[in-house]
């Protein structure tokens, strides 16, 4: 119970800092520790496959994107641009604290669980009563990709049409 | 996008019967109310492909373009096919993704500021859309619609995890929808985004991402418990007439549309926050109606664009000597917006009214018929400003929008038309069925 809250402590306060920091490369590690911390949570529940997904996907090739294309594009003159001033930081995670806690403490009061459903191999479920929901994923990925083609395209000149 | 509407169209006669198949391990289902969301969807996509062979050109990359259009029609498709909440998510992702890079197609600073904009609050919408699905699935141990409206029958209103979650649901799905307050990210969105983008947008999306996810999950699953209704009739009422004033003020010919758009919405969630027949079949007709002529406003607006290459309404005049057929289409799109008849949005206005009389609304009612009145103000003035009136002279060598442009919206400004001459067999046809569903609790 300990390590989970830990843990969870971590994400936020990693989540929060990423946001703060000026230099985008930081935020990229920020990113990679949160996604760390929320691994370890997972495997806190039991969801393993999960975590191991979240650890080598999220913390692992995502990050190594984000710190290579940073990197790469960096601009050693380039002054970063003002966010929101750290002394905002301890108020925001308080106030944060606060609600999760009061939320968390609502909802064991009020949440009956629901039965236990029979279990099911992470095979079973993925490939067999969810994969609609691969299909999803595989739609959001292709509209990242054309995404990126688009907005990367060189656009061609011309305005309006006389 | 055809072929679906063709399929729609056939199903037409069978819009009573509930059709189901699984595959992939998701039930799918087609009933009356999918299909009408289906009809709209793939109308106005239709409509915005073909506008799109011609206004898309100078902009480039049409392959990736369309992709992008199909992708966002699929999820649109997919959402309203779907029976399980988690799927209908999952789906709204997609169309979403698709809608943050179209709005930024053109590159420039306003279009990419907007998509970021709709990007960050769609996050936050999506955010808690989440949560409540967490909520609802910790509870009942489901999440599919059939098998959660058993769970919640009866306790829904008195169980403060659903109330909860509901609060979730309507925050989501009214950021979606662009409910005022949760607007905030429209006013840029659609009209930074180029007008094929716009009328899907301000057409389909905010429907089917946010009116048919409430009206699905609201009447088919928690079976319109009286608190939520009354925070839609609030919501509804408040983004009636903010929308409405706002537009009012604008310059910008997208601009005002986005505004009118948010104003729109709120009539159709004024007739789901009544609740009774008349006011459930005001705001499905409704949702079809809009759909077609505020589709058509759109990409009218686009063809001025193209044209004239500025959306200040104030450097145009009398365009309508130069582009009859964006003129005419316009006219059209204007006496449907403002409720005159014959034409559609006069028959879906007049059930949402009838439907506050029946419940006794009559500051709702009243309301409803001032702000119609207040619609057809400010569109009577934008036609004015833009299509009549003495033609500005930098404007005297201006051609008719090209071809495929002005196909697309001959068609919509004469389904705006046949819609309202046809009411009866448009409401027996596709809105009676979809509004059963929803009465019947099917």
């Amino acid at each position: 119970m300990t390590l989970l809250i830990g843990c969870l402590v971590l994400l936020v306060v990693a989540v929060v800092l990423l946001g703060l920091f000026q230099d985008l490369l930081y935020s990229a590690l920020g990113l990679a520790v949160a996604s760390i911390m929320l691994s370890i949570v997972l495997f806190q529940f039991g969801a393993n496959i999960a975590a191991v997904f979240e650890l080598s996907v999220c913390a692992g090739l995502i990050t190594v994107l984000f710190v290579s294309t940073v990197s790469l594009t960096k601009d050693s003159d380039q002054k970063g641009e003002s966010r929101l001033p750290a002394r905002f930081l301890l108020p925001m995670l308080v106030v944060f604290a606060g609600v999760a806690f009061g939320g968390v403490t609502w909802l064991a009061s009020h949440v009956a669980a629901a039965p236990a459903a029979a279990p099911h191999t992470f095979q079973d479920v993925f490939w067999g009563q969810r994969s609609s929901d691969v299909l999803g994923q595989i739609a959001i990925i292709l509209a990242g990709v054309l995404g990126m083609l688009a907005v990367l395209r060189v656009k061609l000149q011309g305005g309006h049409h006389d | 996008m055809l072929a679906t509407l063709v399929s729609c169209l056939a199903l037409l006669p069978a819009a009573r019967v509930t059709t189901v198949w699984q595959a992939m391990g998701t039930h799918f289902a087609v009933d009356g109310l999918s299909l009408l969301f289906l009809v709209v969807v793939n109308v106005v996509g239709l409509c915005c492909a073909v506008y799109s062979i011609d206004y898309i050109g100078h902009y480039g990359g049409r392959a990736k373009f369309y992709s992008l259009l199909l992708l966002l029609v699929m999820g649109l498709n997919g959402v309203v096919l779907v029976r399980d909440i988690f799927s209908l998510y999952l789906f709204l992702e997609v169309a979403s993704v698709a809608a943050y890079v179209l709005v930024a197609y053109n590159l420039e600073f306003d279009g990419i500021e907007a998509s970021l904009k709709y990007l960050l609050l769609s996050v936050v919408a999506t955010g808690m859309v989440l949560i409540g699905i967490a909520l609802i699935l910790m509870t009942t141990g489901t999440l599919d619609f059939a098998e959660l409206k058993v769970a919640l029958a009866g306790g829904a209103g008195a169980n403060p995890v659903f109330m909860l979650a509901a609060g979730l649901f309507v925050a989501g799905f009214g950021l979606k929808a662009a409910v005022v307050p949760f607007h905030a990210w429209l006013p840029d969105a659609h009209p930074s985004a180029p007008a094929p983008i716009s009328a899907m947008l301000s057409g389909v999306v905010i429907k089917v991402a946010g009116i048919y996810a409430i009206v699905r999950l609201f009447y088919g699953v928690y079976t319109a418990p009286a608190q939520v209704l009354r925070v839609l009739l609030l919501l509804g009422l408040i983004s009636m007439i903010v929308g409405a004033v706002i537009a009012y003020f604008q310059t910008d010919f997208k601009r005002l549309l986005a505004y009118s758009s948010i104003s729109q919405i709120g009539y159709i969630l004024i007739g789901l926050g009544i609740g009774n027949w008349f006011g459930v079949v005001g705001a499905l007709f409704h949702v079809l109606n809009h759909a077609i002529f505020k589709s058509l406003l759109f990409l009218n607006s686009g063809a001025v664009q193209y044209r004239t290459g500025t959306r200040d309404i104030r450097e145009m005049g009398g365009l309508e000597n130069r582009m009859r057929v964006t003129g005419v289409t316009s006219t059209f799109g204007t006496l449907s917006i403002a409720g005159v008849p014959p034409f559609g949005g006069f028959f879906s206005k007049l059930f949402i009214i009838l439907g506050a009389v029946v419940a006794k609304q009559w500051t709702v009612a009243f309301l409803a018929v001032f702000f119609s009145i207040f619609t057809l103000g400010y569109f009577l003035y934008l036609q004015r400003r833009v299509f009549f009136g003495k033609l500005n002279e930098k404007w005297s060598e201006l051609k008719e929008a090209p071809a495929a442009m002005s196909i697309a919206v001959v068609a919509l400004a004469a389904t705006t038309l046949l819609v309202g001459v046809f009411f009866d067999s448009v409401l027996r046809g596709l809105i009676e069925p979809a509004a059963r569903v929803l009465l019947g609790g099917n």
